[in-house]
């Protein structure tokens, strides 16, 4: 069954649209109030779990960057694990900077529709600044995308679907996108499943690891798992030990690899003193 | 007066999707047509239309305001081969050249580079040229676009709907492409027919003013025509000789005004 997964800088149309679709289809709702589950599952503070969504880490902001980087592995693996569930509409969750090409999964981006600013706080601001306010949420928000998937949100290749509300009213979205997700092409599959689990799997694993670790890579195929890593030589059998350990503890794991690659940089700054 | 423009990269199924597109919805097609009728009405050669329209600006020609003369010609046979509406126009920068016209449909095909390689290979190249020259067509689009527009091809906000033809049949896309079409908001109105007529009546006068006057500006608001020039370009007899056969030639002018020592608004032609 298709999963759509929808995503947008104007918050306000994008739950109006989301929650609309999801009534129409009689499809679960998947969006920011899923945080709270997942704070609750991963032991998190949902204030910074809810933060590390939205800025960039840094020691300034108390986000550093171990835990940036796990508190985002959070999100990735509940969200990957509930997407299984089908059925189901996800938005405001940055789904689709993590989930990829998967057949019975519709991205759609929503472009346009005025802007992301609240009507309250436009009142007092001049045309100029609206507009500078907005070019400085897209930067910000290009920024993050790029720093914890290294993909530009707003690039149209990243969706199967742009659609811009500036000329369309918000029933008609909601009415061609019901439609969409009754086309045969979305049906999910063996093969469309399968791809999904793998994610949902990867996602598991990594999770389990950056508690911990960093500088770790996973990726998973017919539930082979692949871990990549970097580290000294001299902790090479160590890391790869306790990745092996760590990693163990997830279930649906058919066959583990971990594959090192040495850290130049360290070994050369080492090197030297 | 419904149109729809449908953009794309080479090999990207846009040719495909237009043409059913203008079959399911009775529309004309409209795309190489274009560069035949501006060469006929301007005396250009077709070649050399295409050249301006799809390659980037080289070191030369960003001095000689060639571009800008032959974009100009193109623009303006464009609106007038539109005028009677219910077109999909699937060749070059029909988004751009259209402008920020209401009732137009701006669509954009995309595909992924591997089934585009794959299609450009049946036509029995090599991967590696079919990539490159694929590649180098991307490059000359955007690189044209930047240059022109000030504009990045992949930028969503350009078009009204990006659809990924990998996830869709061409049938998928077609169907889509109806159904958005025949919104409320790309049906015919009196304010958009209004529209057309201003702005074709201010990109026949750029037309004409364009190759001795490169830098002209000109607007044109319920039928009041604008043109934008520098003091000496006014006063000279050959801008007053165009200027005055223009007017005279189209009764569609309400007033017209030539402007000088202002700066070029951002919206005109």
């Amino acid at each position: 069954m298709p999963v759509l997964i929808l995503s947008s800088e104007n918050q306000e149309r994008e739950n109006e649209i989301a929650q609309a679709i999801a009534q129409n289809l009689e499809y679960t709702s998947l969006n920011h109030e899923f945080f709270s589950e997942i704070a609750h599952k991963y032991t998190l503070d949902s204030k910074k779990l809810m933060d590390a969504m939205n800025i960039t880490p840094s020691i300034l902001k108390r986000m550093p960057s171990k835990q940036w980087y796990y508190y985002l592995s959070c999100v990735e693996a509940g969200v990957l694990d509930r997407l299984l569930e089908d059925n189901c509409v996800c938005w405001g969750l940055a789904a689709h900077l993590y989930v990829a090409v998967v057949s019975h999964v519709l991205k759609v981006r929503l472009i346009g529709g005025h802007d992301s600013i609240p009507r309250s706080d436009k009142r007092n601001m001049t045309p100029d600044e609206i507009k500078k306010i907005i070019a400085e949420q897209e930067r910000s928000r290009e920024n993050w995308s790029m720093t914890a998937y290294n993909r530009k949100e707003a690039h149209p290749g990243l969706y199967d679907m742009v659609i811009n509300l500036d000329q369309v009213q918000t029933d008609e979205v909601v009415e061609t996108l019901s439609t969409t997700m009754g086309y045969p092409r979305l049906k999910a599959m063996t093969y469309s499943i399968n791809n999904l689990t793998d994610r949902a799997l990867a996602a598991k694993v990594k999770n389990v690891l950056l508690k911990s670790l960093t500088d770790v890579q996973v990726e998973a195929q017919n539930g082979t798992v692949v871990v990549t890593t970097t580290s000294m030589k001299r902790a090479k059998s160590k890391k790869i030990d306790t990745i092996k350990k760590l990693a163990g503890q997830v279930d649906g794991i058919g066959y583990l690899e971990v594959h090192w690659n040495k850290d130049m940089l360290t070994e050369a700054a080492m090197s030297y003193r | 007066m419904a149109l729809i423009t449908i953009s794309r990269g080479s090999f990207s199924m846009g040719k495909a999707v237009a043409e059913k597109v203008a079959a399911k919805l009775k529309y004309s097609i409209l795309s190489r047509d274009l560069l035949f009728k501006a060469g006929d009405r301007f005396h250009v050669p077709q070649k050399t239309l295409e050249k301006a329209i799809h390659d980037a600006p080289g070191i030369f020609e960003r001095y000689s305001h060639t571009k800008k003369i032959f974009i100009a010609y193109i623009r303006a046979t464009l609106i007038d081969m539109v005028a009677g509406g219910n077109i999909v126009y699937y060749g070059l920068a029909g988004h751009l050249l259209l402008g920020r016209l209401p009732c137009v449909l701006k669509v954009r095909i995309i595909a992924n580079l591997e089934d585009r390689v794959a299609g450009r290979m049946a036509g029995g190249l090599s991967e590696q040229k079919a990539r490159t020259m694929i590649l180098a067509d991307a490059d000359q689009r955007r690189k044209w676009t930047k240059k022109i527009y000030n504009a990045d091809p992949n930028d969503a906000t350009l078009y009204d709907i990006v659809i990924c033809i990998d996830k869709f049949s061409v049938d998928d896309a077609v169907d889509f492409i109806c159904q958005s079409a025949s919104r409320k908001a790309f049906e015919p109105t009196n304010d958009c027919i209004k529209q057309y007529r201003d702005l074709s009546l201010a990109c026949n006068a750029k037309a004409l003013l364009v190759e001795s006057f490169p830098d002209v500006g000109v607007i044109c608001e319920y039928g009041n025509l604008l043109v934008y020039a520098t003091e000496k370009e006014a006063h000279t007899s050959k801008f007053k000789k165009i200027i005055e056969t223009f007017q005279k030639e189209n009764c569609d002018i309400y007033n017209l005004e030539v402007h000088t020592g202002l700066s070029i608004p951002a919206n005109a032609v």
